[in-house]
Formats: structure tokens, C-alpha cells, sequence
């Protein structure tokens, strides 16, 4: 049991620079952000608004971009790396141990295979890569049937782990923000989703 | 061969077969001769006549011979050159097929554009050393001469703007089939990308520039400034009828311009989105192999790899990689009050309690999962609503956390369902002296299974135990 007064006072002699930098930053707005990375999430730039139907700016995101030396450091002091991508507008959080575990890689893995199997449906369906982030494209009822219906699609998915198929896979992208569901059965990429097949695009193009 | 067709039977024969001619005129187009091979001609009456039943392959084949259709008239010359014969087809004819099928219109090239813009500019040096007198022979048959170039060339640029707009809807068609057919759409692609860059380059571009008043040309005036020109001069001696034609058809091919650079603008985007959508296309198919190769060692015989391997898949991308969810650092809510004691102490001697009583637990029947077997659950639920009865209970906030404390882990067996539905009965029949409230605050209940990568959750209302004397004082 430790004592919670004697904690406080091992804290008193806090250096004066690094107490602006916490000055500066809302508790709240770092605790929503913390939540966020708690539950796996990516902070994307825009995020979408299902009563207004709209991408409307995500302030965390803000938050996070305006104090980034501040939180690279707080969340290197929590063993976490702060990963930013600007092209991409979105914020993640890494584990920084070098765990060469399975498990390390798993959710980077089960992401990914999601966003191929989307964009890969999705170019061979004749459309252009850049509908798919756009709210008012997307996969429309029609895609997520025809996708549904794929028994290779389905044996990859379940390979993923996604045992109830794509629906769990697309919730899973959902959760963490890397797809929004702009209606009933309409889903669209965020930019963290759209970065990823851009990154394929351009990997491709190099080689 | 004695039979022979009258000039009308073999033209109605041509027609019924156009691909022939369709096939011979294109050919005369790309290589920009006026004439046919007699070779081109025999290979192309064989190549087409081949799917055909036996009597219309003689036909066919008769009526497209060279003798016949010389005799009939339909070809009016044949010119013995470089060791060949090449017929040259009636021009009435040739038209007439172009007619029947759009794409064989002759684009506009650029050299035929020039044509027409030197032409023009010769009638506007004619016109400075004209005499401008209706008397005048000259006058009036360069007058002519200008109405019927000028017409003449707006007639073909109109034809060729809405060449153009077909032309684009064919390829979207070509577009449409590639999305129909996967297997083929790299195949698609590439006749696409072809047709577009040969109509972009060639045609739209050229005519763009011709009709662009703002074009600087290196060997003179463009086309509309030789317009203004003839204009001015036609104006200067009197001509104004003339001059307000000619003023009229410059408006008219000014207005061409728009509608030619919407196509340009369409083609140029189709242009950039094909090129773009060929390697998004081979991007997504190059990755997507990799995944397949994975999925493929899944399906080898050892049964244990079930999943995919996708460590090396996902460090090579680099996309997210140690993303994961995180445990909430628990709290530990140590009081120092007396309370908390209190607390503490009560339910350290209530699971003592339990543990004296250890012998007496039921035990509960393992089942695979809850709700399969109605009769095993109610004996599940019995067995434990009677062990509830029997224990012996505080006053608590959560009765569902604080009895799911003292069972999990404890009972053998127990599963956090079998709790929720035992509960209803102590709901309505509470412990002596006890009473259950029920509020509208919903809580969750977890349970972790270190073997189970998926841990259940169990949404729950929060049910407070309070003793009943105290709510009678109240």
C-alpha cells in the first residue's frame, strides 16, 4: 500500500520547463487523447459526424498537433512512442518495447489485411482509389454484398481472425477509426485508412 | 465465274456485310492512301467470310471479287504499282460507309487543319488585290469560293466535335466492360490507353489549337485573325452583307472551341485517372498476392496453422505496427477511514464464511455453452439460487459485483449468466431483513480468461442491498 501524500511530496521539485508545457494543455484534452490510445485507437484529423453526416475536425487531433514535442515526451516517459504521420493526418500510439512477439505485429496485421482486401475489391471494380475516403462514395450496400460474398475474401478473413466475417472486420477498422460509417450499409476510409493504400500505391510505384 | 451481280445487288451485298469495307476503310485511313490492295482486299473477303454458311460465302466472295465489282462500277480505277493492285472505290461509296459508322469519320488531323487555314489565308491575299465590284467575274467567284471554304470547314469541325463526343462515350463503354470482366480489364486498360492518347494527341489537340484565338502560329496569321482580316477588308470596300457572313461564321467557329476543349478536358482527366488506375490496379493485385501466399500456407496439411503468419506481411508495410489496446492501470481504492475497514473486515468474514461451508458448494454442470440445454441451466440456476439463500449477505452498492466476488473463482463452475438469472429470484423473495433496489444505472461485468483470447462482457443493472430496518426509520 503506498502512501498517497508522501508520493506528492517525491513530486514537489518539478523542473519549471517542463511544468509550462503542462500548463499549456487542458487535463481533459490529454485525458481524452490518453483514452483514445487506450483503447487502440488511431487520432485521425477529421472524424465523421453521424448526426450532422459530416467530416468535422477532431479537436484531440489539434490538441496533439499543437504541443507534439510535449506529448512525444510524456508518452516516451510511459514506454509508448507517439507516432505521427503527416501525410496521413493521423497520430497512433506504438509500443516501443522491441517485443519480436506475434502478438506485436497482430493488430498492424488484421488492420491491414482488412484495408488490402477493401482496396483491392475496389480497384478491381474499376473505381479509382480516391472514392473510397470520399464520404459520399465509399462501399455502398451493393460492394459490401458483392465482398460478402467472396469465399476467398471470407477464408482470408477468417484466417485474420475475423470469424464472423467481414462485418466484424469492417467494425474492427470502425473502432479504431480507420473507417467511418457514413449510412446504414455505407462505409467510407478515414485518412489513416486511405493513407495505408496510398503507401501500397506508392511502394508499388517505386519498385 | 459466269454469274455476275448487277451494280445495285453487289452495292446491297457491301451493305449487308459492311465490316468488310468498315475493316478496308480503316486500313486506307491509318496508312492515309486513297486507294485498297487487291491483297488486302482478298485477305479481308477471306478472313470474313470464313464464320459465314456455305451459299453466302460464294456470294460474298463473288460479289467482292475485283472483276465484279470493277464491272458494276463500284471501283473505278485499278492502278497496277510497285508490283501490286490497288483499286480505288467509288468516293460516293466510301462516304456512304463512313456514314454508316462514326468512327470511320476522317479525324481531323493537323496537317488537314493547316490546309484549310492556308487555303483561307490565299482567298484573304486574293481579296487585298480584288476589285470588289459585283461586275467583276473574279469577285463574285472568290466571294463564292470564301462562302463554301468557310461553311465547308465549319461542316467538318461540327462533325468532328460530335465524333469526339461519341467517341468519348465508347470509351467509357470500353471502361465499363473492363469492371464487368476483371480478367481481362489489364488488356482493357491498355486498348484504352491507347485509343485515348492516339484521339488526345492527334485530334483534339490539333483542332484545339486551330479554333484557339489566341494561337501564335510560326508561318503566319491563325485562323481568326485571317477572318478579321477578310472581314475588314470586305468592310473597307462596301461589302458588308459579306462582311456580316463572314463575322457570323467566325462567331460560330469561336463556338466550337468550347465544346472541344470540355471533350479535351474529358479525355485529359480519363487520360490521368487510366494511367492512375492501372497502377492502383496492379498495387492493390501485387500485395494482395502476397496476402493469398499467406493464406495458402494455412491450407498446407499440418492442421495446427490455422491463422495467418503476418508478422513479416505487416513489418514490410510498416502500416500501425504496435498498435494495440491497453489496460487501464487498475486502481486500487484503499481507504484509511474506519469504514473501509469496517467494509473490509465484514466481507473477509463473510468469505470466511464461505470457505468454513466449502464442502457444502454445489457444484455446477459444466456446459459448452449457456442457453443450449434449457433443462441443464435451470438445474444450474437451482443449484445456485438455493446456495445464494443459504449465504450469508452485507448491505452493498452492487450486488451483482459484490456476489460475483464471492462466487468466481469460488464455485466450481460458476459462470457470470447463471448469476444474472438466480438473481431474478432474490430480486423478488430478498434475504430476511434485506430489501433489493433496483436502479437505472447499468453496469458492466467482466470476466478474464487467460486462455480465451476473447474475454465475455455482461451488461447488468446495478442493484444496491439494503437492510430494511433502516429504510423503515427513515
Amino acid at each position: 500500500m503506498n502512501e498517497p501524500t508522501a508520493l506528492h511530496e517525491s513530486n514537489e521539485p518539478v523542473q519549471e520547463s517542463s511544468a509550462t508545457q503542462f500548463d499549456e494543455i487542458l487535463p481533459a484534452h490529454s485525458a481524452a487523447i490518453y483514452k483514445e490510445f487506450q483503447s487502440g485507437r488511431v487520432i485521425v484529423r477529421d472524424i465523421w459526424d453521424s448526426n450532422r453526416s459530416e467530416l468535422v475536425a477532431n479537436p484531440l487531433y489539434n490538441v496533439l498537433y499543437n504541443h507534439l514535442g510535449h506529448f512525444r515526451t510524456l508518452y516516451e516517459h510511459l514506454g509508448s512512442e507517439l507516432v505521427f504521420s503527416e501525410n496521413g493526418s493521423f497520430f497512433f500510439l506504438k509500443e516501443s518495447s522491441d517485443d519480436e512477439s506475434e502478438e506485436h505485429d497482430e493488430n498492424a496485421f488484421r488492420v491491414q489485411v482488412v484495408l488490402l482486401l477493401i482496396g483491392r475489391y475496389f480497384a478491381r471494380s474499376g473505381r479509382d482509389l480516391d472514392f473510397l475516403g470520399r464520404p459520399e462514395a465509399g462501399l455502398n450496400e451493393q460492394d459490401l454484398i458483392t465482398m460478402a460474398a467472396d469465399e476467398e475474401y471470407q477464408d482470408i478473413l477468417r484466417a485474420a481472425r475475423f470469424e464472423k466475417g467481414l462485418a466484424e472486420a469492417l467494425d474492427y477498422l470502425d473502432k479504431r477509426n480507420l473507417l467511418f460509417q457514413a449510412g446504414a450499409e455505407r462505409y467510407f476510409l478515414s485518412s489513416a485508412g486511405m493513407y495505408f493504400l496510398q503507401e501500397l500505391v506508392r511502394e508499388y510505384e517505386q519498385a | 465465274m459466269s454469274k455476275r451481280f448487277s451494280t445495285l445487288d453487289t452495292a446491297r451485298l457491301l451493305f449487308e456485310h459492311p465490316k468488310i469495307l468498315f475493316r478496308l476503310i480503316e486500313r486506307m485511313d491509318r496508312s492515309e492512301t486513297r486507294y485498297v490492295r487487291e491483297g488486302d482486299l482478298v485477305a479481308e473477303v477471306m478472313d470474313y467470310t470464313r464464320t459465314l454458311g456455305r451459299a453466302d460465302k460464294d456470294r460474298v466472295r463473288l460479289a467482292l471479287n475485283t472483276d465484279n465489282l470493277f464491272r458494276t462500277g463500284l471501283v473505278i480505277d485499278i492502278i497496277k504499282a510497285e508490283g501490286e493492285r490497288r483499286l480505288v472505290f467509288q468516293d460516293a461509296l466510301i462516304n456512304l460507309m463512313r456514314a454508316c459508322n462514326a468512327s470511320l469519320y476522317q479525324e481531323l488531323t493537323d496537317a488537314r487543319l493547316r490546309g484549310h487555314l492556308v487555303t483561307l489565308r490565299d482567298v484573304r491575299d486574293r481579296l487585298e488585290f480584288s476589285s470588289f465590284s459585283e461586275a467583276d467575274p473574279d469577285f463574285t467567284e472568290l466571294r463564292d469560293d470564301l462562302n463554301e471554304r468557310v461553311s465547308q470547314l465549319i461542316g467538318l469541325l461540327r462533325q468532328n466535335v460530335i465524333r469526339m463526343q461519341t467517341i468519348s462515350g465508347q470509351l467509357a463503354d470500353m471502361s465499363g466492360d473492363a469492371s464487368r470482366a476483371p480478367e481481362k480489364y489489364l488488356q482493357f486498360r491498355q486498348t484504352l490507353f491507347e485509343q485515348i492518347v492516339t484521339l488526345y494527341e492527334r485530334h483534339i489537340k490539333p483542332t484545339l489549337v486551330f479554333l484557339n484565338p489566341d494561337t501564335r502560329l510560326p508561318d503566319g496569321s491563325n485562323l481568326f485573325e485571317t477572318l478579321e482580316a477578310m472581314v475588314r477588308l470586305l468592310e473597307n470596300n462596301g461589302d458588308h452583307n459579306l462582311a456580316d457572313q463572314l463575322f457570323r461564321s467566325s462567331l460560330s467557329l469561336n463556338a466550337l472551341y468550347k465544346p472541344i476543349q470540355a471533350v479535351a478536358r474529358e479525355v485529359e482527366h480519363f487520360l490521368r485517372k487510366t494511367r492512375q488506375g492501372m497502377v492502383q490496379y496492379n498495387a492493390m493485385e501485387h500485395f494482395y498476392a502476397k496476402l493469398r501466399a499467406l493464406k495458402d500456407e494455412t491450407e498446407t496439411l499440418s492442421l495446427r496453422r490455422k491463422w495467418l503468419e503476418g508478422s513479416g506481411f505487416a513489418r514490410s508495410t510498416g502500416f500501425l505496427v504496435g498498435l494495440r489496446a491497453r489496460q487501464r492501470p487498475k486502481h486500487y481504492a484503499f481507504g484509511q477511514s474506519s469504514s473501509y475497514y469496517q467494509l473490509l473486515f465484514s466481507e473477509l468474514d463473510l468469505r470466511l464464511a464461505d470457505i468454513r461451508r466449502r464442502q457444502e458448494v454445489p457444484v455446477l454442470q459444466e456446459v459448452a455453452g449457456s442457453g443450449r440445454n434449457t433443462r441443464v441451466d435451470v438445474e444450474r440456476i437451482r443449484a445456485l439460487y438455493d446456495w445464494l439463500e443459504s449465504l450469508d449477505l452485507r448491505p452493498t452498492a452492487d450486488l451483482v459485483r459484490e456476489l460475483h466476488g464471492r462466487l468466481d473463482g469460488f464455485m466450481p463452475g460458476y459462470r457470470p449468466p447463471d448469476l444474472l438469472a438466480a438473481l431474478n429470484r432474490l430480486v423478488n423473495t430478498p434475504p430476511a431483513g434485506f430489501r433489493v433496489v433496483t436502479t437505472n444505472r447499468f453496469r458492466t461485468l467482466e470476466t478474464e480468461e487467460p486462455d480465451e483470447h476473447v474475454s465475455e462482457q455482461f451488461v447488468y443493472r446495478k442493484r444496491r442491498l439494503e437492510p430494511r430496518t433502516e429504510m423503515q426509520n427513515e
